[in-house]
């Protein structure tokens, strides 16, 4: 009823009022609030109020049971100094580093190669989409079993190749490359299918056009293809940037930090510090410390997409 | 103004559901207690909705059960206590009782006011509840570690079933035995209350002292565990798994391990799975001298139960004669009661089980609780495994988690 009533209102109200800013603009302003109202406020209440908490918290000695007591930039300077923190920052960073690359690369790979030309494609998309929608504990837990010594991955090297391989999950050299192929594993069947549907809509008179021009399949890709699907690229690397700062679930459940702190993450570190130290306030300075680190980053992106993606 | 209506009135709809979404079960509802339990599988769930309807029954409401596994119960109990969303009955385990007394009620004045005979239970058991002298929880379980071990295997190796009270040397001759038949011998962990169980017997060490301090300075400590981690190089015990907290439980039932260490509350489970026959004993010792640590749980009442009366109530009827009798029949837990006691031993169904609690029950220590003690088992999970399966030496490592424990 309401929305019936509301297009009356308008079209009633349209052929009277053309002055920009006018009374129309206010009738459809109230609607645009009361439309975004929900959202706004679940936005609101879950998302802004807790990073408001989690900002005051940061500022105070706040212990999970008992009363919190003002403490100023103490968090944040104990951050500093703690070299389990660093450690921390540096395994994340040694993650994102390996990770987006890797995840980009074989994404873009796969999405490349599954073109309209490959045989059952949509059968291909779907399988290599599994992993994406399963759930990540059990993929971690299934992977976990695969690392370790004489589990598949070890036994299949011993029986073809004689070679005894290193216990992946309890090797601190190992431990983080294990992590992150298994992410890669889990992670790019996403990027795959923005890429496809992004290269599935690159113009084929464009790509004719450069075949005639002499060009071959690799300057077709390079020159052609991906400057047009640059926004999805954007879109892809922004988005597993964000993501792969806040990994978590792969080390807790297949190292729990170990072997040592050779992966613990900046998530697992906050959560180390709030549910198991229950130091409430120095987890949210954490907390806050990621949460100032991806706005950078993405504040970087944005500005630096200007160079590289095309919007046409 | 119509249009304005809608959108004040879907605005303020939005928030009268989103508050509605915020507020939550409080802990104490006028017919609900709500309790908070470990559970691990469907059996432990029903078998604890029994003992939850005799707390019902005797309180007059209606008794909720909330379970989690038993890692994460710790997690989540330490965000529930202290706010109202805490549950009213609040199962404590003796060795975390220290970290979370402060969201708990002192259970004294009820005790007092009831009546409740404390002098029933395992003096031990209910020490181990309180904390500077103040009653927290009312145990209905306790037990000193064990070294559960394959008959069968032993058999075939041709090792004599080990006594309560036999040597690390003893031991070292089994493992021996069962290594020339293919076997391996231990089972190891990093789990906080087994390694520091462990450590205690066969090398006289303690982990945290009697104050509840996480001390691991003591070398007795290093060359305990320097003793497993040669175990493990030499192929007589697993590889421990940080990140597994049942890889030990597991590679005892499924035979690729002769033993491990648990508790009385491990043999129903390991029974139950176990396709062998299973024995129980004491852990080894250096000079056969007794020592080992016990731990327990029972059940206390969160600071922001609304009806702590009601409650206790309870807690009484839970861990009646009755209820712990019946427990102590299906093999789940070895009673706090000492009148229940004798049940355990006629259902326990391992041969000199008895002998062996009561062997091991006489020299037991409460194992200590320490507000670190989450700490310390999440460096355990973490830094353990390199220790203990001897990838590095063991006084460095303790070092480094008392580094990141103390700071």
């Amino acid at each position: 009823m309401a929305h019936v009533s509301a297009r009356e209102v308008t079209a009633a109200a349209a052929p009277k009022d053309h002055r920009p800013g006018g009374r129309r603009r206010g009738w459809s302003g109230a609607w645009g609030v009361g439309f975004a109202a929900p959202h706004a406020l679940g936005l609101a209440l879950f998302t802004l109020v807790p990073i408001g908490i989690a900002l005051a918290m940061s500022l105070h000695d706040w212990p999970m049971i008992g009363s919190p007591s003002w403490i100023g930039f103490e968090n944040y300077r104990q951050l500093i100094s703690d070299p389990a923190f660093r450690t921390a920052l540096t395994n994340t960073l040694l993650f994102v580093v390996l990770y987006v690359p890797l995840n980009l690369v074989v994404s873009l790979g796969m999405a490349a190669w599954l073109s309209p030309k490959i045989r059952h494609r949509q059968i291909f998309r779907v399988i290599f989409f599994l992993p994406t929608v399963t759930p990540i504990v059990a993929n971690a837990v299934v992977w976990r079993m695969l690392y370790q010594p004489n589990g598949a991955i070890d036994a299949t090297a011993q029986s073809f190749f004689g070679i005894k391989l290193p216990d992946f999950l309890a090797d601190p050299h190992w431990a983080m490359i294990a992590i992150v192929i298994m992410s890669v594993w889990q992670g790019f069947g996403y990027n795959m299918i923005v890429f496809s549907s992004a290269l599935d809509s690159v113009p084929e008179s464009q790509l004719e056009a450069a075949s005639l021009d002499g060009a071959n399949a690799w300057t077709v890709f390079w020159r052609i293809k991906l400057p047009l699907i640059s926004p999805s690229l954007f879109f892809a690397t922004t988005m597993t940037l964000i993501t792969s700062f806040q990994v978590f679930i792969q080390p807790y459940i297949m190292t729990r930090g170990g072997p040592g702190d050779s992966t613990v993450t900046l998530v697992q570190f906050i959560y180390n510090q709030g549910f198991t130290f229950q130091k409430l306030g120095l987890a949210s300075a954490a907390a806050w410390v990621l949460f100032v680190i991806i706005l950078g980053v993405t504040a970087v992106q944005f500005l630096g997409q200007k160079k590289w993606v095309h919007y046409e | 103004m119509r249009v304005r209506t809608v959108a004040v009135a879907t605005t303020a709809v939005g928030a009268l559901l989103l508050t509605g979404c915020s507020g939550g079960q409080s802990s104490g509802s006028s017919d609900t207690l709500s309790w908070s339990m470990w559970i691990g599988s469907s059996e432990d769930q029903k078998v604890w909705e029994g003992v939850g309807n005799t707390g019902a029954e005797a309180s007059g409401k209606k008794v909720s059960l909330q379970g989690s596994p038993f890692n994460d119960y710790w997690t989540k109990i330490s965000t529930q206590l202290g706010t109202s969303a805490a549950p009213c009955i609040v199962t404590m385990q003796s060795l975390r009782v220290n970290q979370f007394s402060e969201g708990l009620l002192p259970l004294d004045d009820l005790i007092k006011s009831t009546g409740f005979d404390t002098a029933a239970f395992d003096e031990g058991a209910m020490k181990a509840l309180a904390v500077d002298g103040k009653q927290y929880a009312i145990p209905y379980d306790t037990g000193p570690l064990l070294l559960f071990y394959n008959k069968d295997a032993f058999a075939k190796a041709g090792v004599d079933a080990p006594k309560p009270g036999w040597t690390v040397n003893d031991f070292e001759t089994a493992a021996t035995a069962l290594k020339k038949n293919g076997q391996v011998a231990l089972a190891t962990t990093v789990e906080d209350i087994f390694l520091e169980g462990t450590i205690l017997s066969t090398g006289g060490a303690k982990m945290i002292d009697d104050s509840g301090k996480v001390s691991l300075d003591d070398p007795k400590t290093a060359q305990a565990i320097e003793w497993i981690a040669g175990l493990v190089k030499d192929g007589t015990a697993t590889k421990a798994d940080g990140a597994d907290a049942s890889a030990d439980d597991n590679a005892f039932i499924n035979g690729t391990a002769a033993a491990t260490v648990g508790g009385p509350w491990n043999s129903l489970d390991f029974k139950a799975k176990a396709k062998f026959d299973v024995g129980v004993t004491t852990i080894p010792s250096p000079q056969g001298e007794q020592k080992t640590y016990s731990a327990g749980s029972g059940f206390g009442i969160s600071k922001t139960c609304s009806d702590p009366t009601a409650a206790f109530k309870a807690i009484t009827a839970m861990t009646s004669e009755k209820t712990l009798t019946s427990l102590a029949k299906d093999g789940r837990a070895f009673p706090a009661r000492t009148a229940a006691q004798a049940a355990w031993y006629e259902n326990a169904g391992i041969d000199g089980a008895k002998e062996t609690l009561d062997s091991a029950l006489a020299s037991a220590v409460p194992l200590p609780g320490s507000s670190d003690g989450d700490k310390l088992n999440q460096m355990l999970s973490q830094y353990g495994p390199q220790m203990v399966n001897g990838e590095k030496p063991a006084a460095g490592v303790l070092a480094e988690i008392s580094r990141q424990i103390g700071k």
